[in-house]
């Protein structure tokens, strides 16, 4: 087996350095007994300035000479200088250069400055720590000076811009919704994108966590990183860790307020308004109905959304003694949101505790859940939203005498499918509540001082209930005579880890490693009622007639193997490996099982005796190779299944419903990657460059069956996909003066997908997008338009003739959309993406100002596509051409417009599915600013405070987006499509707060 | 020391190899196996329920749906309706003809659903030969049941055969073995990309299907079922459309007179929805549907009727045409179905029909009130009433004047028309007795599903000249494209022996 043979391999090779060592040893000592002959002996001990703790592996070099030394495990270095006038340089990584002068003395012990730029010097990988020197692999890191948001609570949302590699979309600017976050590339087609969140060890969700509770945030990106995650990693993980009490007998407290608002963004939609509309009603030759007022224009986006406050109080504290350490918080979140009717309140709480019962038995219990209570408008939320985008100004949502009207078609109403929805909103409305609550014990008890066994335990729920009440009076609800639905989703997820985790270092060899064994368990449940015929009232039993009742269950199970290595030899040589065998309950009865594997190497350059550099302080070359799975697919997805949820004539009936696969098993992924670590000028300039390449085969791809079959399709491992990139960290001390700091962080990444393989080489279309090989993923797949014709003022688009080997012959212009050709028309997904933060500080005030980014895709606007209709829709407010300087309106022959006639009923179906609507989503985005201010010392001394800071944060508060871009907002997720009328915009937010630490 | 490593390592290792792959197994707890589906007589009996309750399913909104699609092709393709306002749901492209496109959801979703009843259908008929051939213990009251679902299945996949058919291939009359019709799919295979059969073909097997049906039933079932006369009832039908028209005459006799149908009387025919179709004496098949199958505003009679509650878009209506055509009797019991949307004014006194962008509106209230409830309906796929017109327009095609005028007027009494209404067979041509059958056709199915069809399979031309906001004035001869819709653009994709109808290439 693999595992043995790299034990063998690894033995031999100690047994070589073994004798290397000695070798050294032996001339080392004969060069001090040498030395002593002639200049002076100097010895001391390293330490750190702050902490206090020696330093071994510190170089020491007598300035101007090729002599030198490293100091120990213990700190104590000891050489000889030609002469006592000479000085000693001591270099470490991590640590300002010391230069000292011998002047003579015997004894010199030094401590030195610790210099994190970037932080965290301890990173979690997997289920090891290690020293961020360490690591082989590719991992970013996010400090929590990063995680400050106030506007939003959700910690996937603060990621955006912050890590190479790391892609967030928001594509919904509803409170509570988690953004679509992709690690360097899309690699799937079926199965789940979403990278694994792992928070303190245990596999959990995005929200999980309070973005205020987090210690750090490390985004595992390569192969060597990631393997160790076995079947749910391909998509990289996403590892936090929560913050603890400290030891020092001290309890802090912090308290921090914030409150602000919060303002829909409607980019550059511009609307009609009523006289416009009544000349596009003349253009068309129609005229308007009598009930109309068309002077009359009602701004339908100011009614739907409106400025929403956000505030957010957060407490917490932290305490402890040798024995006993705990972290307490608790913080409550709210936004009244933006659209009208929503509200979101959550509350989240978390208690971590741990006692050592003994030098060697320690208890770790965390204890945390979140509370979310949240509203929203009932009416089909497409009636909400879609009243802003569609709404016709002369529909007024009030009479005469400020009452609201119900406004409906046919009652003095235009606006096709959208009733008023302030009318639905004085009654109807949706309620959720979700409960979740985590429980997390970890037992550890070291055997000896390099074997500790650990047992780590979860166990948590969740539970949603929801409510929806649609008054008989609604549209809605009418037809029911009042209808009010229960529903609860329950779900309960219970893991363990049980590790034996071995640490050593003899000599110059250091070994980390860890077995283990891991079982997770994921059970759900649903059911929901609905009754029809209630007045207004919120419990079922008042309801006349029960209408509907439904059900659910699932069950899901992980059982895993694993084992993971760390070493490295002076810190100079490094290797890590590991090996997991995963089995899912997902696959198919003949694929249950799989291995998965990795190992990564990496060279610390800079700590070579050859390696003499004034500028360069450190200089690592990483490597790395492996092979992980996603499994992120339905429970059951392998099995056939006979559905028995059809019925006819009060009788249950059964039905072939999915076509099942035996043989279906995960998705594999080999990954490549190299990178180099950069640190210059006394860690003033800091740059990470990775390049990978991600091969993704045996994608599940639910294979378009024919319809003659009887199923749509069947699931398969087919195709496969490949990324290649570049990602770029660099991070810079640009001024450092006194009290004057500015450093500047930036990471971008470039990424290249492609489809290699596919079932049959046969591309497939969904919907308006089509995944064919040699394209990226999501490639938009909808006829070209070509313009307008000048003569007659028609639509056109392109018309494209191949000859048999698929070679382009002609193309041509038609105005028949059915004849217009299919072509691709570049990908939703973005090719580069980054960000750029600065940071200044003088005394107590700081600047802090994020800018990120997006290229490289295009977005489809239906929203547009319902505004810009040429006369097919009368009963949708249009966009206002006057607003859009390169678009004009085709008016007599002759004319050169960009959009055609206006024709009663639609000009030739113009308004059709077609690049018309495809626009770049290029944009640069202004993150986040915020601007603090720490009272001074001296001040706070006398209230016994130890910082209080007032800020100001504003978060999206400029875009810059492509020319010829309409729309709301670039930003739409994987899909590259607003969803037309259901679009929940983004909103600009600006809050104030004070944070007190005591 | 040595002991408690010795014992946490054998804990561990006893941890993991507790990893049984028992563990692994889940079933899912909404359904179960394609095995177990039909292994015995009750499974039978269940899988056929489910391949009735596929017509019923809905989509996101009901006229999507498979059940009601065909209904709407009917209505919306002939002259018996106008819009008073636009849409941009697809559903509208089968009113305008010229709108069709190969990726509207209307094609493409009946084509799917279409077939996934044929393999439901060819699986329930493979599964039940094999309990006939395999079980030795089958009592002969379980051998008549399983016959009698076989020849259920038989006559639904016939009845999916045809409306396939008539949606995506030409009219009979027109060249039938050589037009391309829809695929035949004669086993549940699920590696199958057949090509398009003949009309011809295509008719054959339906016949062929409902001939054997028609000799499987022999049990007695309500008209949610299949049954031997529902099978002889669509023979007539489906003979009128191949006009094998003695055949079509034979196979109305069969029906009429034989069973225990009746045509509704005058105080009936009001409440022909209303009541049902179990216990309904003048439906002979009707698609069953109940309260929680979608009573609200994505159900197909919203589109035509706003309930006085105010639910329903009813925003299209009766065409001014039918409108007059139906006004020249005031008794005509049909008219029942025509309620016109008066403007009331303060005083409660009406003061005309209010209009739509100009269009009157007159609500369509067919397929409503079942139970009670507004907009509630079961499909009365196939009525007694047909059977008499079916029996006139076959023997008007043959020259028999005298019985088709017979069967028209037989109608025309029923409907509560008075004696003068009748037609005089003698004094009127063949091609004016066939003009007559196809009115009185107009007048008995409008709304139906029927109109479309009728106009085309007998070689007219669809001639709309009055108000509309779209779809008027518009002229559709027989040969025309557009008279066939598109073979969904999906379907082609998934499956490229398929080959698209001229006029929808791109």
């Amino acid at each position: 087996m693999e595992w043995t043979n790299n034990k063998n391999m690894r033995l031999k090779n100690m047994r070589t350095l073994g004798t290397v060592l000695c070798l050294l040893l032996v001339m080392g000592f004969t060069n001090s007994v040498k030395a002593q002959e002639n200049g002076t002996t100097v010895r001391g001990k390293v330490t750190d300035s702050k902490t206090g703790e020696v330093l071994p592996g510190v170089n020491i070099l007598v300035k101007g000479t090729q002599r030198g030394t490293t100091t120990g495990v213990n700190g104590m270095y000891e050489l000889t200088a030609p002469s006592q006038n000479d000085s000693l340089r001591f270099t470490f990584i991590g640590y300002q250069t010391k230069v000292v002068a011998i002047n003579g003395r015997n004894t010199i012990n030094v401590a030195l400055k610790s210099t994190t730029i970037q932080g965290q010097q301890v990173v979690v990988t997997g289920y090891l720590t290690q020293s961020r020197n360490n690591v082989v692999s590719s991992v970013s890191t996010v400090n929590s000076k990063d995680l400050q948001q106030e506007n939003t609570s959700n910690l996937s949302s603060m990621l955006q811009g912050r890590a190479s590699g790391v892609y967030v979309s928001n594509s919904s600017g509803q409170p509570g919704q988690t953004p679509t976050v992709l690690i360097r590339g899309l690699g799937s087609i079926s199965a789940g994108s979403s990278p694994l969140y792992v928070i303190d060890g245990v596999i959990a969700s995005a929200d999980d966590v309070n973005p205020n509770n987090v210690e750090s945030v490390n985004v595992l990106k390569g192969p060597t990183a990631t393997a160790i995650y076995g079947a749910r990693a391909a998509n990289g993980v996403i590892q936090i860790t929560t913050k603890s009490g400290s030891p020092t007998n001290k309890t802090n407290f912090n308290v921090r307020v914030s409150s602000g608002t919060a303002k829909a963004l409607k980019g550059n939609l511009y609307f009609m308004n009523g006289p416009q509309f009544l000349d596009y009603y003349h253009a068309a030759g129609h005229y308007a109905p009598d009930f109309a007022d068309s002077t009359h224009t009602t701004d339908w986006w100011d009614l739907i959304y409106q400025n929403a406050s956000i505030q957010k109080y957060h407490i917490s504290a932290s305490s402890g003694n040798e024995t006993d350490q705990i972290y307490v918080s608790g913080e409550f979140y709210r936004n009244t949101s933006t659209r009208v009717g929503d509200d979101y309140k959550r509350f989240n709480a978390r208690v971590n505790y741990t006692h050592k019962f003994s030098d060697k038995f320690t208890l770790d219990t965390k204890i945390h859940g979140h509370f979310v209570k949240q509203a929203q408008n009932a009416t089909a939320s497409g009636q909400v939203t879609g009243a802003a985008y569609r709404g016709v100004p002369w529909d007024n949502p009030y009479d005469q005498n400020g009452n609201i009207v119900k406004g409906v078609v046919g009652d003095n109403w235009l606006t096709r499918d959208i009733r008023n929805p302030l009318w639905s909103l004085q009654w109807d409305y949706i309620h959720n509540r979700t409960n979740h609550v985590s429980i997390e014990p970890e037992l550890t008890y070291d055997i000896t001082d390099y074997l500790t066994v650990t047992s780590r335990n979860h166990y948590s729920f969740a539970d949603t209930r929801r409510e929806e009440y649609r008054d008989r009076r609604t549209s809605y609800g009418g037809a029911e005579n009042g209808a009010l639905s229960n529903s609860n989703d329950y779900s309960d997820n219970l893991e363990t880890s049980d590790l034996l985790t071995y640490k050593r270092t003899i000599g110059d060899h250091s070994i980390n490693a860890v077995a283990g064994f891991e079982y997770q368990e994921n059970d759900g449940w649903y059911f929901g009622a609905e009754g029809a015929g209630i007045l207004n009232f919120d419990v079922l039993n008042l309801a006349a007639t029960p209408y509907s009742v439904s059900g659910s269950k699932y069950k899901s199970v992980f059982v895993s193997q694993f084992l993971q290595m760390n070493y490295n030899y002076q810190r100079k040589y490094f290797l890590s490996g590991s090996v997991r065998r995963d089995g899912s309950s997902r696959f198919g009865s003949k694929n249950k099982y799989s291995s998965f594997y990795a190992i990564g190497g990496g060279w610390m350059l800079s700590n070579e005796s050859f390696f003499n550099s004034d500028f360069i302080d450190q200089l690592k070359l990483r490597i790395g190779y492996g092979t992980t799975g996603n499994a992120q697919i339905g429970n059951y997805a392998a099995q056939s299944l006979q559905g028995y949820g059809v019925k006819y004539d009060g009788t249950p009936g059964s039905y072939p419903q999915v076509l099942g696969n035996t043989a279906l098993t995960w998705e594999k992924q080999h990954y490549l990657q190299a990178g180099i670590d950069l640190k210059m000028l006394d860690s003033r300039i800091d740059i990470t460059i990775d390049g990978y390449q991600k091969k993704n085969s045996g994608l599940l791809q639910s294979v378009p069956l024919p319809y003659e079959s009887g199923f749509t399709s069947q699931l398969q491992n087919i195709g496969s996909v490949r990324n290649r990139g570049l990602e770029a960290t660099i991070s810079t001390t640009n001024i450092r003066s006194g009290d004057f700091l500015w450093t500047t962080s930036f990471n971008g990444t470039y990424n290249k997908n492609e489809v290699t393989d596919l079932y049959q080489e046969n591309a497939i279309i969904n919907g308006n997008q089509i995944i064919d090989i040699g394209s990226p993923m999501n490639t938009w797949y909808i006829p070209k338009w070509a313009g307008v014709n000048p003569q007659n003022g028609m639509p056109q688009w392109e018309h494209v003739e191949k000859d048999q080997n698929g070679n382009v012959q002609s193309v041509t212009l038609t105005n028949d959309y059915n004849k217009a050709t299919y072509q691709k028309a570049g990908s939703s997904i973005p090719d580069w993406y980054g960000g750029i933060t600065n940071t200044f500080q003088y005394k107590g005030l700081s600047l802090y100002l994020t800018f990120n980014y997006m290229g490289g895709y295009k977005v489809y606007s239906d929203i547009v596509q319902g505004g810009l209709s040429d006369g097919a829709r009368f009963n949708y407010n249009q966009l206002d051409l006057t607003k859009y300087p390169n678009h004009t309106r085709w008016v007599n022959p002759g004319d050169n417009a960009t959009e055609p006639a206006i024709k009663s009923g639609g000009n030739n179906l113009s308004d059709q599915t077609s690049t018309r609507y495809l626009y770049n989503g290029n944009h640069l985005r202004l993150q986040e600013l915020r601007v603090s201010y720490s009272l001074p010392n001296k001040l706070l001394q006398q209230f016994n405070l130890n910082n209080v800071t007032i800020y100001m944060d504003g978060t999206n508060l400029w875009t810059l987006t492509a020319p010829d871009y309409i729309g709301p907002d670039p930003e739409e997720g994987l899909g590259g499509s607003e969803g037309g009328r259901s679009k929940y915009p983004n909103s600009r937010n600006f809050m104030f707060g004070i944070d007190l630490k005591f | 020391m040595k002991k408690l490593n010795l014992f946490v390592l054998v804990l561990l290792s006893a941890v993991m190899l507790a990893s049984c792959k028992d563990e692994l197994s889940v079933s899912p707890h909404n359904g179960g196996t394609f095995e177990d589906a039909i292994s015995d007589v009750q499974g039978l009996q269940t899988s056929t329920q489910g391949a009735y309750g596929l017509l019923n399913t809905t989509a996101s909104w009901y006229w999507h749906s498979y059940a009601v699609n065909i209904i709407f092709k009917g209505t919306a393709s002939g002259d018996n309706m106008t819009e008073g306002i636009t849409t941009e749901d697809p559903v509208q492209h089968a009113f305008t003809f010229n709108d069709r496109t190969a990726s509207d959801i209307t094609v493409t979703s009946f084509w799917q659903r279409s077939y996934k009843i044929i393999y439901q259908t060819n699986k329930n008929i493979e599964g039940a030969n094999n309990l006939l051939s395999n079980s030795s213990d089958l009592s002969a009251k379980d051998k008549t049941t399983i016959k009698q679902l076989i020849g259920e299945n038989e006559f639904l996949q016939a009845k999916t055969y045809f409306d396939l058919i008539r949606t995506y291939g030409r009219p009979y009359y027109q060249n039938p073995s050589q037009n391309l019709g829809v695929p035949i799919v004669e086993k549940a295979e699920v590696d199958v990309k057949p090509k398009r059969a003949t009309v011809k073909e295509v008719y054959d097997k339906i016949v062929s299907l409902l001939k054997d049906g028609e000799t499987n039933m022999t049990m007695d079932k309500n008209s949610s079922y299949a049954s031997k006369p529902v099978a002889q009832a669509m023979l007539s039908r489906v003979y009128l459309y191949m006009e094998e028209n003695q055949k079509a005459v034979d196979y109305a006799n069969k029906v009429i007179g034989n069973y225990n149908y009746h045509l509704l009387s005058t105080e009936q025919y009001p409440n022909m929805y209303a009541m049902g179709n179990e216990g309904n004496p003048g439906v002979i098949w009707s698609i069953h549907r109940d309260e929680d199958q979608s009573l609200q505003w994505d159900s197909y009679a919203s589109l035509f009727y706003t309930t006085p509650g105010g639910v329903g878009w009813g925003q299209w209506y009766a065409s001014k045409p039918l409108i007059d055509l139906i006004n020249q009797h005031p008794n005509d019991v049909r008219r029942s179905f025509i309620k016109p949307n008066y403007n009331i004014d303060a005083q409660g006194d009406t003061t005309g029909i209010k209009k739509l962008n100009g269009v009157e509106e007159n609500f369509m209230t067919k397929f409503t009130g079942q139970n009670g409830h507004g907009l509630l309906g079961s499909i009365h796929y196939l009525r007694y009433a047909e059977m008499f017109l079916n029996r006139a327009e076959a023997n008007a095609k043959m020259g028999n004047n005298s019985e088709a005028i017979s069967d028209v007027n037989l109608i025309r009494m029923q409907r509560g028309l008075q004696d003068t209404a009748k037609y005089n067979a003698a004094s009127m041509s063949q091609q004016e007795v066939i003009d007559a059958v196809l009115r009185e056709r107009r007048l008995e199915f409008f709304d139906e599903g029927q109109r479309g069809f009728d106009i085309f399979r007998n070689g007219k031309t669809l001639n709309r000249n009055y108000p509309s906001q779209l779809g008027s004035p518009l002229t559709i001869d027989p040969t025309n494209e557009k008279v066939v819709f598109p073979i969904p653009r999906q379907a082609i994709n998934r499956n490229h022996n398929l080959e698209q109808n001229p006029g929808y290439g791109g």
